[in-house]
């Protein structure tokens, strides 16, 4: 190597050129649109729950007085204990014989079993 | 977010401009490039996260510091000396002169470690005396007197192996 002044000298250096380093790994960002992705699914998801909310808290028709002791019995049939049960409950016989004649009665009475009707049919009352 | 792509892109463009400087200043710190390589991934990896690269006044200046702060505390966490890997290129050499590339290296790693600072801060980082002052927190004469010392040194060195291989 020929002596050299300091800035020849610098000059010489900077030929070696520093190795490269490797590549910067990023891990990739979310992008823009994922986002609003995520809103839409939640934006849908709370309108589900809403409409469940609203159908299950939605005003009902309302019944008479007499109604929650009498309701079991209309999809079944009307038997002696339920009549008595009836009867029992009921304000004034008169309303009591009233909502039996409003019980949708079998077509048939299955064997052994006679309608509330026909056995009151075979009392004496006094009205 | 405009802005937040705006310093991503700016911490990737000083990437690719300074990388290699830094890398070849934490490999003149550690000795072992993949120990350096990962100094310098680290700090820019840290910068994309927080995207603090446009508050820094001097961005290259504070580059090198945050390599350097990287290394040291790699070095502190290590607990163990350090030494050259000779088989670590840390240049790429003008004519292919691997010789003198390794010349060089063991040159420059038998320099006292703050005077072989300021020389790579200075010929391939590019900074000012006054920059490597602030990166070295050391006053500028300080900083210009380590760089003719160092200077002087390898310049002897090198001339010495010159003329080892011119003889042989």
């Amino acid at each position: 190597m020929p002596i050299l002044d300091d800035e020849q000298f610098e000059r010489y250096l900077k030929e070696f050129r520093p190795v490269a380093p490797e590549s910067l790994q990023i891990q990739e960002q979310p992008s823009p649109a994922r986002p609003h992705f995520a809103y839409l699914a939640w934006a849908a998801a709370c309108v589900a729950l809403l409409l469940v909310f609203v159908l299950w808290h939605r005003p009902r028709p309302a019944q008479p007085p007499s109604a929650p002791q009498l309701a079991g019995s209309q999809s079944q049939s009307l038997t002696i204990g339920r009549a008595n049960a009836l009867l029992v409950h009921a304000p004034s016989l008169r309303e009591a014989f009233n909502e039996l004649s409003f019980q949708p009665q079998p077509a048939s009475q299955p064997e052994g079993k006679k309608s509330a009707l026909a056995a009151l049919s075979k009392e004496n009352f006094k009205l | 977010m405009q802005a937040a792509s705006k310093d991503a892109t700016e911490i990737e463009l000083s990437y690719r401009r300074y990388g290699s400087s830094l890398l070849l200043f934490a490999t003149a710190l550690t000795g072992d490039r993949s120990r350096a390589q990962d100094a310098v991934h680290q700090v820019f990896l840290k910068l994309l996260e927080s995207r603090s690269l446009s508050d820094a006044l001097d961005a290259k200046a504070y580059l090198f510091t945050c390599v350097r702060n990287a290394v040291l505390n790699d070095r502190k966490v290590r607990q163990r000396d350090v030494t050259l890997d000779p088989e670590c290129a840390w240049f790429e050499p003008p004519h292919r002169d691997f010789a003198a590339e390794l010349n060089l290296r063991r040159a420059l790693w038998e320099l006292p470690e703050d005077q072989r600072e300021v020389t790579i801060l200075h010929i391939w980082g590019e900074l000012t005396f006054a920059q490597i002052a602030e990166v070295l927190n050391i006053s500028a004469n300080t900083t210009a007197s380590r760089y003719r010392y160092a200077l002087a040194k390898l310049r002897e060195a090198l001339c010495a192996k010159e003329d080892c291989r011119a003889h042989s």
